[in-house]
């Protein structure tokens, strides 16, 4: 399942698209991912285009890293936030 | 932290929601899924017999925290809520954080010349902030959404001005009187939904939620409403000290209201 999880985020960084987030966000479920934790760490976001350098880290229920995802889709030239595709994990940034 | 009588409160909120919707053509409310916005959307509920008779706003910048996203999509559909979900950018402005600074503001002025809201309901309180305690029941901002803190109406004896500046509108303020532990007090009596967030795990939650890229959590180990009002009973740390936008330089938060943000 993991594995399986793993590849799909590797697809979703090449195509992070609104196709390739929904074909992200169904697998999640089942892929056995619970929790989830932001970074970013180049400081103030300054526009959109700095989503590009932050990520969040995917953890199963026993909270083990399971994959990182990119937390924007393109959309056209643009960029947007895409942490609505999460929906359903819960934060462990705590 | 003083605890008022909620039924007090909620009267007055009531009555203050209900002559907004009375008194302007055509209400929206803002809404964050934060703990004060869900309240005061709850007593719009009780205001109008369960049924919310205005659309409410989500200015969204696409950075939200999953679990808002999830109780925003479950909570408009059991409220039967007519929810406008705004898209904000995110760039460099001359104040505030980018992603919930004066870019909200660009996004909602949009949003109301376009729909023609000339009241929107805000569920700011006093306590929060120092320039928001400066702020009145009902609040007139001017066509480019300036407000002037310096020039209010007195509002003596309930009597809430009403009076526009042409293509202007009024910000409505029911939850002005709250304290933050009225408004957890509220949420109990009340059973109201909130979002899951705001409550302990591993030692950490969030006590004021903005996005995912500025909102930091408090060390706390309260883990339901109960544990949150006992918490607030005793904590020392100010309500938004996890909230970067107000760390910025000073009177930042003043400006960014006088120029119309939330």
């Amino acid at each position: 399942m993991a594995e399986n999880a793993k590849t799909l985020a590797e697809a979703l960084w090449k195509n992070p698209t609104t196709k390739g987030w929904e074909a992200f966000s169904g697998s999640l479920a089942k892929g056995g991912i619970k929790y989830y934790k932001i970074f970013y760490e180049k400081g103030k976001l300054a526009n959109k285009e700095d989503l590009r350098y932050s990520y969040a880290e995917l953890y199963d229920s026993k909270e083990k890293a399971v994959c990182k995802v990119p937390i924007f889709r393109k959309d056209g030239a643009k960029i947007k936030g895409a942490t609505i595709y999460l929906s359903g994990l819960l934060n462990i940034n705590k | 932290m003083i605890q008022q009588d909620i039924n007090e409160l909620e009267e007055r909120s009531i009555f203050i929601i209900r002559e907004a919707k009375s008194k302007f053509k055509n209400v929206a409310a803002l809404w964050s899924m934060g703990k004060d916005s869900t309240t005061m959307i709850a007593l719009a509920r009780k205001a109008f017999l369960g049924k919310v008779p205005f659309p409410v706003i989500h200015i969204d910048n696409g950075i939200d925290f999953p679990e808002t996203y999830k109780f925003r999509a479950e909570l408009a559909k059991k409220w039967n809520l007519d929810l406008i979900v705004v898209e904000s950018e995110i760039k460099p402005e001359m104040s505030g954080f980018a992603c919930c600074g004066a870019n909200k503001t660009v996004a909602l002025k949009k949003l109301m010349e376009e729909r023609g809201f000339d009241a929107l309901i805000v569920s700011i309180r006093r306590d929060e902030h120092g320039i928001r305690a400066k702020e009145r029941y009902v609040s007139p901002r001017d066509r480019n959404f300036k407000w002037s803190y310096k020039d209010q109406p007195a509002e003596l004896w309930n009597d809430y001005s009403s009076s526009l500046d042409s293509k202007g509108h009024v910000r409505v303020h029911p939850l002005l009187d709250f304290n933050e532990i009225d408004i957890w007090n509220y949420i109990k009596k009340e059973k109201v939904p909130i979002n899951p967030l705001y409550f302990s795990r591993n030692g950490m939650r969030y006590r004021s939620l903005g996005c995912t890229h500025c909102t930091t959590a408090i060390k706390s180990n309260a883990r339901n409403v109960d544990d949150i009002i006992k918490e607030l009973g005793t904590t020392t740390t100010e309500e938004r000290a996890g909230r970067d936008q107000d760390k910025e330089k000073e009177y930042v938060m003043q400006k960014l209201r006088s120029l119309g943000y939330m």
